[in-house]
């Protein structure tokens, strides 16, 4: 639990006084700290999506919700399918299925503009959302965190930075959410709808019989496969050499990846700001340990 | 118990039906109904074809990594008769927490047949088991192999060929095995020699660890990768205690000493698994799970590809059902008071039943089900698809025909004297079933446990049934009923937060 009662009444004042401050104020990381492990196989008392149509990604997107007048025009130009290339048979398959979400869920989120394309799994204090919010400034960026506290530090530090920059349009684009990634990621994601993934310094589960709740495994990655375009790519980035051998073996027996080459890797600019931006990348640069990064490239699903 | 212990699974093969009490398969034939035979499960420590579960156990206590550790022992609150009495106390509870506990007895859960009758693949759950068994063609079986599975199997079928077994485990995990494992053997060498010949997602895996049972136990971690004070002491010990020459070979119990292959995996528990193919004949896996999942993969080779998942479950989903003659669609039910009707190739849902209404027509003041049987049949005879609906602790069968274009429509409710554990249509004559009943609370001597039914009264009296002599068949069951109620009612405890619901419903 939350510890002694008076950190509790410590944290619940500092939130109750953000709040009077209209959340413009930075958030400090003491009052969300949070155990770094979270068991992957419990329930928890998660909030997700029945279906991603269900999804109302409007509170985490707010600049990017259709408005009422751009609904009329949108059957002219339809912007978003420039960015977002859903093949054909995905598209139609969400059409149907909007058309049971009417019919059948009360549930009718509001439209939205663009589509979540990249997700940082386990994003933690959100460094790399912040980082690369101007790198892919038409991109949605989203974390996904499954711990409650340093979630909702992110919220906090992304409501505290675009308030910051009221008229611009900057860290519009990133988000967050508390989610179990291991057993959710479809109920958030359509087929093929991410081009990035990113998993940065994950939880090593160094003992044998924890393995299985690892965030990469065989198993885990056909889902990843399942969210992520032909082409798309998965980032990873570890301190621990064990646990990189463990991804980079998994990931290169799956049938549905390949490993980017070191060339590409270096020059890919978000390599460099996953190196060096994320929180728990600056921290191994303080203690000085080493970073092991591995990329690796969806191939297109074989003939059937 | 006497005479009235409860068959918890059935399965038919041509004129004879199977049904296993607790451990054990008493074999009927279908034509008169007499009792035929029993395959005994064997108490461990009698026989010597225990021997190599217990060595692996023995072996994992001697070395590292220690195995799970469960709690032995009964809690007040467990009792799942009275759970809705408990309810004041739960309230008081801050946390909803599971005090469903399995007594560790022999069970079998799950019994299949192949198309042709001629092999029985059954587990019992306690050991975790595959067992394989012969049939003669007369109604007897005898057993042919047993492979300890890793972990607990929550639903088995065997491919329509009748070459493989495909299990979904608790953990999450679908793995196929040869129903018939002729290259069996126990040392590692062949093992792995057999393993680098079929390079499968199992076998990579392996890769991916290299030979893990070859080398010493070596820590992950090096003094770069902890930071903390009292992660840094426990990798110091570590190292020490690595460095020591009395170090043990640490074994892995994820290595199995027979051919299996790891088709893929959910991160949640697994509870049934189907086969089905498109139109263009290819091969699918339909596999379901505890969070409302219902995911759609390519079949072997291509395990690995999920093309869809059909998503609308808001509980856990708890069977699954292809109709034979309509491989398109697919039935789920669960803890929802819905059953579905899917297109699975594309996870669109065509119809939705409400299944609650017709369970509480039947019993009045219940607030939730869980669908615990789902079973089709081809009519050819009407053309029509027959569906038979079965809910936890509902003592009725709800019949439904899947109709064009596509939606349920109800055709009546069986009450019966029990609550069904398991039901199958008759493959010779599908307007009848069988049904097997927990009539642990008839006072009768000898209850018809097994009974076969028409689903309708002419066709009941058209064609008079056999009166199955479960009252011949050896009574093998010791255990008290309310041990093997929390045996045989499995399905509501797959449902989350167990305390609020129950709570709410009072």
């Amino acid at each position: 639990m939350a510890g002694p009662p008076h950190k509790k009444q410590r944290r619940e004042d500092y939130r109750a006084s953000q709040r009077e401050k209209g959340g413009a104020e930075m958030p400090q990381k003491k009052f969300y700290r949070q155990r770094a492990h979270a068991n992957p196989f419990s329930d928890h008392s998660l909030a997700y999506p029945s279906t991603p149509d269900n999804m109302d990604w409007s509170g985490y997107y707010p600049e990017f919700v259709v408005r009422p007048q751009e609904e009329e025009d949108e059957s002219q130009d339809e912007p978003e399918n420039e960015s977002v290339p859903l093949d054909k048979t995905a598209q139609q398959d969400t059409e149907d299925a909007e058309v049971i979400t009417k019919n059948e869920i009360a549930v009718n989120p509001p439209r939205m503009r663009k589509q979540v394309e990249v997700a940082d799994i386990g994003c933690g204090f959100g460094g790399l959302l912040v980082a690369l919010a101007p790198v892919m400034p038409d991109k949605l960026l989203l974390g996904l965190e499954i711990r409650t506290q340093v979630t909702e530090y992110v919220q906090d530090r992304i409501r505290a930075l675009r308030a910051k920059d009221p008229k611009g349009n900057t860290y519009q684009n990133i988000s967050c959410l508390r989610a179990n990634t291991m057993k959710f990621l479809p109920n958030f994601f359509r087929k093929w709808q991410l081009s990035k993934i990113f998993i940065c310094f994950p939880d090593p589960h160094f003992k044998a019989r924890k393995h299985k709740a690892r965030i990469v495994s065989m198993t885990l990655n056909s889902e990843y496969a399942y969210v992520l375009r032909p082409g798309g790519v998965v980032y990873t980035i570890t301190d621990v050499e064990a646990l990189h051998e463990w991804i980079v073996g998994h990931f290169d027996a799956h049938p549905s990846f390949v490993r980017v080459t070191e060339e590409e890797q270096e020059a890919d600019e978000c390599v460099k700001v996953m190196r060096n931006e994320t929180e728990e990348g600056k921290k191994v640069e303080r203690h000085r340990g080493n970073k092991y990064v591995a990329l690796f490239q969806r191939l297109k699903d074989p003939e059937w | 118990m006497t005479g009235n212990a409860p068959y918890q699974c059935i399965q038919v093969c041509g004129r004879f039906l199977f049904a296993a009490q607790g451990a054990n398969i008493h074999s009927f034939s279908l034509e008169n109904g007499n009792y035929l035979s029993t395959w005994k499960h064997l108490v461990p420590g009698t026989t010597d074809d225990e021997t190599p579960a217990v060595d692996a156990l023995g072996d994992f206590e001697a070395c590292a990594p220690p195995t799970k550790r469960r709690k032995i022992g009964e809690s007040p609150d467990e009792q799942t008769e009275n759970g809705e009495s408990k309810n004041s106390k739960s309230k008081s509870k801050s946390k909803p927490q599971s005090t469903y506990m399995i007594p560790d007895q022999p069970l079998i859960n799950l019994l299949v047949s192949t198309l042709d009758g001629k092999f029985l693949v059954a587990v019992t759950s306690h050991d975790k088991v595959i067992r394989v068994f012969e049939h003669d063609g007369e109604g007897a079986i005898e057993q042919i192999s047993q492979r300890t599975m890793p972990k607990r199997p929550c639903s088995i079928l065997i491919t329509p060929d009748g070459k493989a077994i495909m299990s979904a485990d608790k953990f999450g995990d679908v793995y196929s095995l040869p129903l018939i494992d002729a290259t069996e053997s126990t040392t590692p060498t062949a093992v792995q020699s057999r393993r680098t010949t079929t390079p499968t997602l199992a076998e990579a895996k392996i890769a991916a660890a290299p030979a893990k049972t070859d080398i010493q136990y070596k820590t992950a971690a090096t003094p770069l990768t902890v930071h903390t004070a009292r992660n840094r002491v426990a990798l110091e010990n570590q190292m020490m205690h690595q460095a020591s020459p009395t170090q043990k070979i640490s074994k892995d119990p994820s290595i199995l000493s027979f051919a299996h292959t790891l088709l893929l995996g959910h991160v949640s528990l697994l509870t049934a698994i189907s086969l089905a193919r498109d139109s263009r004949g290819r091969a699918y896996i339909l596999s379901a799970d505890r969070d409302e999942h219902i995911r759609v993969s390519r079949g072997p080779p291509q395990s690995h590809v999920i093309d869809t998942f059909c998503l609308g479950h808001k509980d856990f989903v708890s069977r699954l059902c292809v109709p034979e003659n309509k491989p398109e669609l697919l039935v789920s039910g669960g803890g929802d008071e819905e059953i579905f009707l899917w297109d699975w190739l594309n996870g669109r849902i065509l119809a939705r039943e409400n299944i609650l209404r017709r369970a509480k027509e039947v019993i009045p003041n219940i607030g939730k089900v869980a669908v615990s049987g789902l079973v089709s049949a081809f009519q050819d005879r009407h053309n029509t698809t027959v569906l038979s609906v079965t809910c936890e602790k509902i003592p009725a069968i709800f019949i439904y025909e899947i109709k064009e274009p596509c939606h349920f429509e109800f055709k009546t409710t069986i009450q019966l004297a029990g609550n069904p554990l398991d039901v199958y249509f008759l493959p010779a004559d599908p307007r009848r079933l069988v049904v097997s009943l927990d009539m642990m609370d008839c006072l009768d001597a000898a209850p018809d446990v097994l009974q076969v039914i028409g689903l309708t009264p002419e066709s009941d009296h058209a064609y008079p049934s056999p009166k199955i002599q479960t009252n011949k068949a050896p009574d093998t069951q010791t255990l008290p009923k309310d041990d093997i109620r929390k045996l045989i009612y499995t399905n509501e405890h797959l449902r989350k937060y167990e305390g609020e619901v129950a709570d709410q419903g009072a």
